[in-house]
């Protein structure tokens, strides 16, 4: 069995950096294309660009898969902002706090 | 071979576990807690190739970093006991996200085979996977199977037999997590060795990944046995998660999961898995979601579902209570019958079989109702009620899980809080849970019902309907209320996030239904069965102990007397005269006993709130069980033993008593919605929130809550309307 395979697979956060971290520090975070997870319409894909938020919460969303760089689907909304999102062949669904502490941007 | 051999059944929430368990184990199972913990813990046993084998069904975790109580069982289950196999159940038709628990049972070094379940799920998606392939590139056995159905089960048992056997302790998967943290990793390698006592029982690597994904659990056990290596690692991950947070915007955590799913990826992307169709299309179950959760049409839908459900289990269950009830009082007629007249023939006619059928009386309706919640839980629906709710139940401090304890104990009028309290074990926030648990006896159960129906009918016979359904919203009001200032009191802390995997629409199997339906419904006769026999027994006690004296018994034999000599031409009159004489002394029997001793005691401080000493004994009454009260307040009242069902005349009674006025009967009325719950509630809630001190809490609560509502009703009402 091949022990490192890991070494090659995973350029995600790499990309992140050069598509979100240069955003912030460049002051263009305000991009109007990136927007909450809960402001964002429904039936469309989107990469992850930052979960804000406690680290438990980001800790929890990297789980399921919810990280910098990853591509979801957001279903549709409740009411109040809370978000049904479709990631890793998975559905999950966010409440409002949470759904807001995800910015995205379309693919 | 070992004579018996344990296997972990672990997997993600919704990936069959259960469903697997129930098949290997059918109705051999045992159903308890792990220790300090609600978290469910089942085992049982089957048998293959001679072979008996212990199974063990962990609870559902998407991983083994202690964020939640399951995760952290799971993971100790693994560790400490140390099971001969630890069988993976993975979805097929969620490959990816199934995996990443695989991956850190790879890294953990545990002996595993993964259970490829709801492989026919995944072909109907257009996936198919090559499970062997699979297999060699995780290098542990992965076997396909339908769990629902049981294809497949037995190549698993035998896997897992002939890898029992093998002998070969696996070891550790070594995964690389990008620069920094694999630097990070080797810089803290000395520190791990100096930690002895830890690096015994957990592999070096994956000790450093837990500090580094802040492991509260582990980096409190190394901070308490190592305290000098501790600073050292802690200070080294404290270093690498600034850096990682400055130049990437993320903690260690997500570098880790993110080269995980990177190692998953490559894995399938190497000829496991081949797709007909587009990865990550719409399918049924999203469709429906599209609707079913919709802003507007959701909560429709909703509605309609959960009175549905309420329909069936209060108009189905109606019959076999009836059965019930008819069973009990033909044993009462029985023992009745056969039994001398004494305190023996007394005890066991009102203090066991009126006690214990009191109980039992309750089955039909908890069965009922756990099928639904059943039915509703494993096709999926409870996870989608549950988001639909959250906004509000989360206003009040709760959880949108709360929602079904809520339901369940009254929500819409004639639930029972036995049931509601036993589902709160679907909220997975400890606090979350607890509060709801301590909240939902408000709610008014379908025992209240006839207290309620008395009063309002003979005070406020009017407006009945409005009053029952005012009465309805009320207790939903004060409940949520209650809710919030609990949490915002003895319960503080933050909110739980909302994030709950959605499971796919299914089909729900008979006889998972039919195992969920009996689990629960025996918890409920083994557990409040037993215990709510002897504190019926006391309070028939405290009604009877001590008899009239001497003197008065012979006084009322010789009223009885009297009345032969001089009715015994007017039949009707003399059994009239006789029914009085009886009922005056079954009331002076009753304020010479211990519960009306304590009745005209407690009058001291219920005539605040306008309850006299006879109203007092009902209440008593009522701790043992809500119906009592109806019954009770009828012998109280001089009306010998009462049907709750035949209350008209009692009725009356109290709307002709001078000291009834509808300023009392809403101050009794607010007063028994919400004082201390019934004996067998208060026994749930200790067992379901692991202490005495919260059944304790939640009758003194409920208690002081309930009564400072009435005093305020009742003197406000004098004020307003003097008599």
């Amino acid at each position: 069995m091949s022990k490192d395979q890991s070494a090659t697979s995973c350029l995600l956060l790499s990309d992140i950096k050069r598509l979100c971290k240069q955003c912030q520090q460049s002051e263009e975070w305000t991009d109007p294309a990136m927007t909450t997870l809960s402001e964002s319409c429904c039936n469309s894909r989107m990469r992850v660009c930052a979960v804000t938020g406690d680290r438990q919460t980001c800790a929890r969303m990297a789980t399921l898969g919810v990280l910098p760089g990853s591509e979801l689907e957001l279903l549709c909304k409740g009411g109040s902002q809370q978000c049904v999102i479709k990631v890793n062949g998975g559905t999950i669904s966010l409440d409002a706090p949470t759904a807001s502490a995800i910015l995205v941007a379309p693919v | 071979m070992k004579p018996v051999l344990t296997i972990a059944l672990a997997g993600n929430p919704n990936a069959g576990k259960t469903t697997l368990y129930n098949h290997l184990t059918g109705a051999r199972q045992h159903v308890g807690n792990y220790p300090g913990v609600t978290v469910e813990h089942k085992e049982g046993y089957c048998l293959r190739r001679g072979q008996e084998i212990r199974v063990v069904d962990l609870p559902g975790t998407y991983s083994l970093t202690a964020y939640s109580a399951e995760e952290l069982v799971a993971r100790d289950f693994i560790i400490n006991e140390r099971p001969d196999m630890v069988v993976n159940v993975v979805d097929a038709s969620n490959l990816e996200r199934n995996l990443y628990l695989s991956c850190q049972f790879l890294e953990l070094g545990v002996p595993l085979v993964i259970a490829l379940n709801m492989i026919d799920v995944a072909e109907k998606r257009g996936v198919t996977i090559n499970a062997e392939e699979l297999g060699d590139r995780l290098g542990v056995p992965v076997i396909p199977i339908i769990a629902r159905s049981g294809k497949g089960v037995g190549k698993l048992l035998d896997a897992v037999l002939a890898a029992a056997t093998a002998d070969i302790r696996p070891q550790p998967v070594f995964l690389q997590y990008g620069s920094d943290i694999d630097q990070a990793l080797t810089d803290m390698t000395p520190d791990l060795t100096a930690c002895a006592s830890l690096t015994a029982i957990y592999p070096h690597r994956w000790l450093g990944v837990k500090l580094l994904e802040n492991d509260e659990q582990i980096v409190h056990k190394i901070m308490e046995t190592h305290p000098e290596a501790g600073k050292q690692l802690t200070a080294r991950c404290e270093t690498v998660s600034h850096h990682l947070q400055d130049t990437l915007g993320v903690y260690p955590e997500a570098v880790i999961a993110d080269h995980r799913y990177g190692y998953i990826k490559s894995i399938l992307l190497q000829g496991v898995v081949t797709r007909k169709f587009v990865a990550d299309r719409l399918y049924t179950s999203d469709k429906i979601d599209k609707v079913v959760t919709h802003r507007i049409l959701g909560p429709l839908i909703m509605a309609g579902i959960l009175y549905c459900l309420y329909t069936f289990t209060f108009s189905y269950s109606s019959l076999p209570v009836e059965w019930l009830s008819k069973f009990f009082a033909l044993i009462s007629k029985g023992v009745d019958t056969l039994l001398p007249d004494g305190p023996l023939k007394s005890m066991i006619i009102s203090g066991v079989v009126d006690g214990v059928g009191g109980v039992f009386g309750f089955v039909p309706i908890i069965m009922f109702m756990f099928f639904g919640i059943a039915v509703l839980e494993d096709s999926g629906y409870l996870a989608r009620v549950a988001f639909m709710m959250d906004r509000i139940f989360h206003f009040f401090g709760l959880h949108g899980s709360s929602v079904m304890p809520f339901i369940i104990s009254g929500g819409i009028a004639g639930g029972c809080a036995v049931p509601g309290v036993m589902a709160t074990r679907t909220l997975r926030s400890p606090k979350e849970r607890l509060a709801t648990l301590l909240t939902v006896p408000f709610m008014n159960c379908g025992a209240k019902l006839p207290i309620l129906t008395l009063l309002i009918g003979a005070f406020f016979s009017d407006h009945q309907a409005r009053y029952m359904f005012l009465s309805t919203l009320v207790a939903w009001l004060i409940a949520l209320c209650a809710a919030k200032l609990l949490r915002l009191t003895v319960l503080k802390g933050a909110s739980t996030p909302f994030v709950m995997e959605l499971p796919p629409y299914r089909f729900p199997t008979l006889k998972g239904l039919l195992i969920h339906t009996w689990e629960r419904t025996w918890q409920y006769m083994k557990k409040a069965g037993t215990v709510i026999l002897g504190i019926s027994i006391l309070v028939w006690a405290m009604m009877t102990y001590p008899g009239l004296p001497d003197a008065q018994v012979s006084r009322y034999a010789s009223l009885r007397q009297e009345a032969q000599r001089t009715m015994a031409a007017d039949g009707a009159e003399l059994r009239k005269a006789l029914e009085k004489i009886k009922a005056d002394e079954a009331r002076e029997k009753l304020h010479h006993s211990i519960g009306g001793q304590i009745g005209v005691a407690l009058e001291r401080v219920s005539r605040y709130a306008g309850i006299d000493w006879r109203t007092n004994i009902a209440l008593i009454g009522g701790l043992a069980a809500k119906e009592v009260i109806v019954s009770t307040l009828g012998t109280a009242y001089s009306l010998g033993g009462i049907d709750a069902k035949e209350n008209s005349s009692l009725q009356e009674r109290l709307n002709r008593d001078p000291h009834w006025n509808p300023v009392v009967a809403l101050a009794v009325l607010a007063f028994i919605m919400f004082y201390s719950p019934c004996s067998v509630t208060v026994i749930c809630i200790a067992r379901e929130s692991g202490s005495w001190k919260w059944a304790a809490f939640s009758i003194l609560f409920n208690t002081l809550f309930a009564f400072a509502l009435a005093v305020a009703i009742y003197q406000i009402g004098i004020l307003l309307y003097p008599r």
